[in-house]
């Protein structure tokens, strides 16, 4: 044959494989490949009946012993504590010439029935043993053939959200109500941020494709919202989003479907990565910041062994922030710390300023609502009274700085997640390229900065975690972020069992003669 | 057995340590004072799945008998089937653990463990006070795994292997840690009722 045409038809052969492959990971799962695909990640039958394995005369649910545990989520095999779990994928199992497998072990090629052998009795095609670690596994005809549907599929089985060419994620703002117009601004960035991405060729020829879903009008609404779009449309991940009061809902939500969540906007984040594991948030909650502030009392000098006041109202972030301020403070070895309730409908600075001068409280946590630290710390200073104070900034008025008496000079200190400079030149200059490109408003400057810091973190992520994409695998790349600079906030650093970026808090005091506020620098939780 | 026995290795781990103890014992019966064991091991510091501090050699060794293995609580293969052996074992010997034998298992994973995690993980293999799991500042599990036998450069090459060792009379003996339970036992009983025969000086 002439060489020409051969190069051309083999050319030709290539090409068309690789068309059927993206045609193949392109389609949806059928219901007996995702009911096969239950069984292999979580061992869970569709008949609701339990999957039993065994492990040498141990006898175990398959739940706790998957073959994604082994053999990895996308039946690629992997090596560990000297146990080689083969690779399952079925065009491997089938190839014709067998296996050789590292401790000698040689075998023939698989079909069903044999996979059913060695699935059931652990014997391979020639009849040799299995591993021991390997169970033998107690599966109905029907599971069984779930399952092997699955394997035929599961090399070119993808998350949710993804094919060859696109990358579908959502954000969650307020299209209606108070909060819709910083909706809008959001969603605004967030557009021209992953446009611009699709416009420099996109993420490994990946195109980022933006849907937003309705907060709706209270946390019930936000999380079904949430979770009727990650059942019916299909969505890689959640970046963004205005979900104040639906934290827990959502943080439930996302868990269960083992989606990744960046960078909410919210004072409350749920921060267990051990529960949460696909949950990331920018920024510190309040009682990250309350931590922090806690710190930095212990670190002064003159309150060294001190009487701690906390002062707060009955509103669940102030509550939230109480239970870090009285853990913090134990860890510091802070012995006296009495803790007063007020409700907000009955606050009485000047009865509260009373009592704690009597009881000799010398450093006050105060956590009110706007406007009630200013009386507090006027009511103070009328009783001839100067603790030291501090506060959350997003409890306080705007106007404290110009209300706090001179006697309180280097005695008021608030805690802030982030501060203007945050914002470095090279950050302003993105942000504006793409407010310029785009024609964004530029009203909404913060929540605007929060969506865009969303945006690139999560765009990183994705750049880490390479074209052979994963929820799995952007987890693990986001847990390797250390010290990322996103030019808008604090530097963000993840990791294994950290899930907040920027863990600290800025702490300012006020100047009260110059009325403006002093910076003590950022107080870092670890 | 011959397939137990495959995996399974007798082996003298710590011969000169012993022979050392024994230079001070009278009739056979053995001395805990701190000796070469004491230095083979040496006593860094670990962290236990409740936060506090203990010392590799006088808290975790010293006077025991105990059932070590390596494993990482984020590990979605072989550790559990091996943790679930130890739980095994764990209820066959009943009220003897934490009097008569101890169990330590060390994660290879320091920086993911954190003590909250371990703690987590013990309450899935219903893990008795006699089950220690351990963490700490990297350097010094290395090391402890390092004397074990039980170092590994990545976490995924942990051993499946359960070291077995009675402290005072200085028997150690390996096992493979997915081995039937029964059998696991025998070797837990031979080294709990090792009374130094095996080390002694000839």
């Amino acid at each position: 044959m002439n060489i020409r045409i051969l190069v051309l038809f083999s050319a030709f052969l290539l090409l068309s494989g690789v068309a059927a492959y993206a045609q193949l990971a392109n389609r949806g799962l059928t219901a007996g490949e995702r009911r096969g695909k239950a069984i292999y990640l979580r061992g869970e039958s569709a008949s609701g009946k339990e999957i039993k394995a065994m492990i040498g005369d141990l006898d175990v649910p398959a739940s706790t012993v998957t073959c994604a545990g082994c053999h990895g989520l996308r039946g690629e095999g992997k090596t560990e504590g000297g146990v080689t779990a083969g690779n399952l994928q079925w065009a491997n199992m089938l190839k014709p010439y067998g296996h050789t497998h590292p401790n000698g072990r040689k075998h023939g090629p698989f079909d069903e029935k044999l996979f059913a052998l060695s699935l059931v009795h652990g014997t391979d095609p020639s009849g040799n043993q299995l591993a021991v670690a390997m169970p033998r596994y107690q599966i109905s005809p029907e599971d069984l053939a779930d399952l092997v549907a699955y394997l035929k599929r599961i090399e070119t089985d993808r998350d949710p959200g993804l094919t060859e060419e696109t990358i579908t994620i959502g954000t969650i703002l307020p299209k209606t109500g108070p909060l819709a117009e910083i909706g809008t601004a959001m969603k605004d960035v967030l557009t021209a941020y992953f446009a611009n991405v699709n416009d420099k060729g996109g993420i490994y020829n990946r195109r980022i494709e933006l849907k937003t879903i309705d907060a709706g009008a209270d946390a019930a609404a936000t999380a079904a919202n949430v979770k009727t779009q990650i059942e019916n449309g299909e969505m890689f991940a959640i970046v963004s989003g205005l979900t104040a009061g639906a934290e827990k809902e959502l943080a439930a939500v996302t868990q269960s479907a083992e989606i990744p969540f960046m960078g909410p906007v919210t004072l409350l984040p749920q921060t267990s990565a051990q529960e949460y594991r696909t949950l990331f948030y920018l920024l510190p909650g309040t009682s990250q910041q309350a931590r922090a502030l806690l710190k930095f009392a212990a670190n002064k000098p003159e309150l060294k062994k001190s009487r701690l006041a906390i002062v707060h109202s009955d509103k669940e972030l102030a509550l939230a922030a109480v239970a870090a301020i009285e853990d913090q403070a134990r860890k510091n070895g802070w012995t006296s710390v009495t803790k007063k309730a007020f409700s907000s409908e009955r606050f009485d600075a000047t009865a509260i300023a009373g009592a704690l001068k009597a009881e000799g409280a010398e450093a006050v946590f105060f956590l009110g609502a706007s406007g009630e630290e200013a009386a507090f710390i006027n009511a103070a200073a009328a009783a001839s009274w100067t603790p030291h104070v501090f506060l959350l900034g997003a409890f306080t008025s705007r106007g404290l700085v110009n209300t706090v008496p001179l006697s309180f000079k280097d005695h008021v200190f608030l805690a802030f997640p982030t501060v203007p400079n945050d914002v470095t030149p090279a950050g302003l200059a993105e942000l504006r390229a793409l407010q310029e490109k785009y024609k964004l408003p530029s009203g909404h400057i913060a929540s605007q900065l929060n969506a865009f810091a969303a945006a690139k973190i999560f765009t990183e992520g994705l750049k880490r975690a390479g074209r052979d994409l994963s929820r799995e695998k952007l987890v693990t790349a986001l847990e390797g972020l250390y010290e990322y600079d996103t030019g808008v906030t604090p530097s963000i650093t993840f990791g294994p069992n950290r899930r907040v970026g920027a863990m600290g808090a800025y702490v300012l005091s006020i100047d009260p003669a110059k009325r403006e506020f002093v910076s003590s620098g950022w107080v870092n939780n670890n | 057995m011959s397939k137990l026995l495959m995996f399974l290795s007798v082996f003298l781990l710590f011969s000169a340590p012993a022979s050392a103890q024994h230079q001070h014992t009278n009739h056979g019966t053995t001395t805990t004072e701190p000796g070469a064991a004491a230095k083979y091991f040496t006593d860094v510091e670990l962290v236990d799945q409740d936060g506090k501090k203990v010392r590799f050699y006088s808290d975790v060794l010293k006077g025991k008998t105990v059932v070590v293995n390596a494993f990482f609580t984020t590990c979605t293969s072989v550790c559990p089937p091996m943790n679930r052996n130890m739980e095994k074992i764990q209820e066959a010997l009943g009220d003897r653990v934490g009097k008569d034998v101890f169990f330590v298992s060390l994660t290879v994973d320091p920086t993911v463990d954190t003590p909250a995690r371990l703690k987590e993980y013990a309450k899935k293999f219903h893990a008795g006070p006699g089950w220690m799991f351990l963490t700490g500042k990297k350097e010094n599990l290395d090391w402890a795994l390092y004397k074990l036998g039980q170092y590994v450069e990545n976490k995924d090459d942990h051993k499946t292997i359960f070291i077995i060792g009675n402290e005072p009379t200085g028997l150690w003996k390996k096992a493979f840690g997915m081995a039937n339970v029964a059998e696991l036992l025998q070797i837990v009983e031979s080294v709990v009722n090792d009374k130094g025969e095996a080390t002694k000086t000839k």
